[in-house]
């Protein structure tokens, strides 16, 4: 049965990969007119990179084998994918797209980490709180807010709180990840600069996506309030504190790692924009330039990488979700 | 008669829930009144100002807010308070065509799938969850790059196209659940057609969750597609609210500290964020009763 697990999400996995290597390979034949000539006609009418015209156009005609049948230009196509070559950038040519999507990960990957922990955190708590019959009604008052909150997406707080801490109060730099002359080291000096440019748009993240594991909380710890083993846990005469931690918290937060393979992809696609508000030099940052300058080649393997990661940590989720729930076996869902 | 009678009874019953629904959620009305009223003051508002007031510099630009402007003009010449009532329902009409489309397709494979099972049913899950597991935004940005500029009503087509699983999978558990309960069966031994019980009896008790999966496809759709605009996407020669946050933020609102051009598209959204949310928790209630009890 473990095995049988397994390897149906890696063949899901798999699955959700070559769904979006299809996607990315029929969505610019379907499109009208020719990506290639589109593509360079755009850039020299922008009067960007011309000089490099004519190798990157013989990189992708060889890239694209596009005098090949369809067929032939199908498998070439998804055996680039998977194995993760996604040609040359068209704005910055010689430059491959692996290499910046390489450069801003990092960034996108501290960002997303930080910001989903602590609202999952706190979330989970206030949450729990909400239900939890010893909480004074005061504080669940101040903790509702919160739950509306879930519903207003990260860019429009973002704006706001740009707006209002960096440029009114000035409080914290309004865009990039460093400031000018900072490069990222292992220095105390770096490493503050770093947290500082990070506090802004991972705030709007945070504020938002409270609510939403709030929501989560809510609905699961009620069921566990309500539920036996509380009740004998109470009738035991425990500890207040014991028992909303070890028998309330612990039962009701695990099906929250479900909700987030769930929105993880809306999470990801909320970060992205968030990046964008705030100059961020992460896969949102490059995405924004990509389009700006329609660098379709970048703006393709972004979108790849994207899906790609996204898929793989569901996966990596899926997997170790049955380890630490005990109540949930490896079957088939 | 006695028949008749009783279904004419059950009907009435029917549609009366539906109206103490309206009356009993706050939460409903809350979330309707913030979708309604701004769309009625935009309407009255078109028709006081003119599509004149939002042309390419109809005015002076950068006016703060004034008698003349209410919240006065942006950074192209154009009165902003018309920009917002211009702009509000081609960003609504984005949702609702998406809405549509995703709950026309999920609705009739969610049906589908669940009640005839096999390989169809394999098929429409498998494709269900591989959809349901590729994150929208960087596809949709893939298609408007490619597409290049796209209509409000494609736009939400496309969204709707990958918007359907969610009701699919509703509506599949549930037709799962509800296909050998014994109404159905009698239609089933009384000879109607499949297609007839499909529409006839299964469907009218599944409507609350294609309205919730249809509020959530209207919210998704609104989400992506101002996401879409701030990234730079999907000019649509219409005035929406994202477009308008695009401009401003171009424009260097932020910094120059044009607060008026930003701020109100920005809590607009809001409103009709909020709004939507209200009405998916009021709907959510309705389709899953056991929410009823546990709400705090």
């Amino acid at each position: 049965m473990t095995l049988r697990y397994f390897i149906g999400r890696l063949g899901f996995f798999v699955a959700i990969v070559w769904a979006t290597a299809t996607l990315n390979f029929v969505i610019p034949r379907i499109a009208p007119g020719d990506p290639i000539e589109d593509t360079v006609a755009r850039l020299t009418a922008a009067g960007q990179s011309t000089e490099g015209a004519d190798e990157l156009i013989a990189a992708y005609r060889a890239q694209l084998g596009l005098d090949d049948p369809l067929v032939v230009q199908y498998f070439s196509y998804l055996k680039a994918i998977f194995t993760l070559d996604l040609g040359y950038s068209a704005a910055l040519f010689p430059v491959r797209v692996s290499t910046l999507i390489t450069d801003a990960l990092p960034w996108s990957i501290g960002l997303l980490t930080v910001s989903t922990l602590l609202a999952f955190v706190i979330g989970s708590l206030f949450g729990a709180l909400l239900v939890w019959p010893k909480t004074p009604r005061l504080a669940r008052l101040a903790l509702s807010p919160f739950m509306i909150l879930s519903a207003v997406p990260y860019y429009l707080l973002a704006i706001l709180l740009s707006f209002i801490v960096a440029f009114k109060l000035n409080l914290l730099a309004p865009t990039g990840g460093t400031s000018p002359g900072i490069t990222p080291a292992w220095s105390i000096e770096a490493i503050v600069d770093i947290v500082k440019h990070a506090t802004l748009p991972a705030l709007s993240i945070i504020l938002s996506a409270v609510g939403f594991w709030m929501l989560g909380m809510r609905g699961m710890m009620v069921t566990t309030v309500g539920s036996d083993h509380m009740l004998l846990a109470e009738a035991k005469g425990l500890r207040p504190r014991t028992l909303f931690w070890r028998h309330g918290v612990r039962t009701a937060i695990l099906p929250q790692i479900t909700a987030l393979t769930l929105a993880l992809g809306e999470v990801v696609s909320g970060a992205v924009l968030v990046e964008v508000i705030f100059g961020y030099p992460g896969i949102g940052g490059l995405f924004y330039q990509a389009i700006r300058s329609n660098d379709f080649p970048l703006i393709q393997g972004i979108s790849i990488v994207l899906a790609i990661s996204i898929a793989f940590a569901i996966l990596v989720l899926d997997l170790i979700y049955p380890l630490i729930d005990p109540r949930i076996s490896y079957r088939r869902r | 008669m006695t028949v008749d009678a009783a279904d004419r009874r059950e009907r009435v019953a029917g549609l009366m829930s539906g109206l103490r629904l309206l009356t009993v959620r706050p939460a409903l009305i809350l979330g309707l009144a913030f979708l309604l009223v701004p769309l009625l003051v935009a309407a009255v508002e078109r028709h006081r100002l003119g599509a004149g007031v939002i042309e390419l510099g109809a005015y002076q630009f950068n006016l703060r807010p004034s008698d003349e402007h209410v919240l006065g003009t942006d950074g192209y010449g154009r009165d902003v308070l018309g920009m917002l009532s211009f702009g509000l329902w081609p960003t609504l009409q984005v949702g609702l065509v998406a809405g549509v489309t995703a709950s026309a397709i999920g609705t009739f494979l969610g049906l589908l799938s669940g009640y005839a099972r096999g390989w169809i049913d394999w098929t429409v899950r498998g494709l269900a969850d591989v959809l349901l597991g590729i994150p929208v935004l960087p596809i949709l940005v893939v298609v408007a790059a490619f597409l290049g500029s796209v209509s409000v009503s494609s736009l939400g087509v496309v969204i709707g196209l990958v918007a359907w699983p969610f009701t699919t999978r509703v509506i599949r558990a549930q037709v799962l659940s509800l296909r050998d309960a014994p109404y159905i069966e009698m239609a089933r031994l009384s000879g109607a057609r499949r297609s007839g019980i499909l529409v006839f009896e299964l469907l009218p008790n599944l409507l609350p969750y294609v309205m919730a999966g249809f509020v959530g496809a209207v919210s998704g759709a609104i989400l992506a597609s101002v996401g879409l605009q701030i990234l730079g996407l999907g000019s649509f020669g219409l005035p929406t609210l994202g477009l308008m946050l695009d401009a401003a933020y171009q424009g260097g609102a932020l910094s120059r500290g044009l607060w008026w051009w930003f701020v109100p598209p920005a809590a607009l959204l809001v409103l009709i964020f909020v709004g939507l949310f209200l009405i998916s928790l009021a709907v959510d209630e309705f389709a899953n009763p056991r929410l009823r009890k546990r709400a705090t």
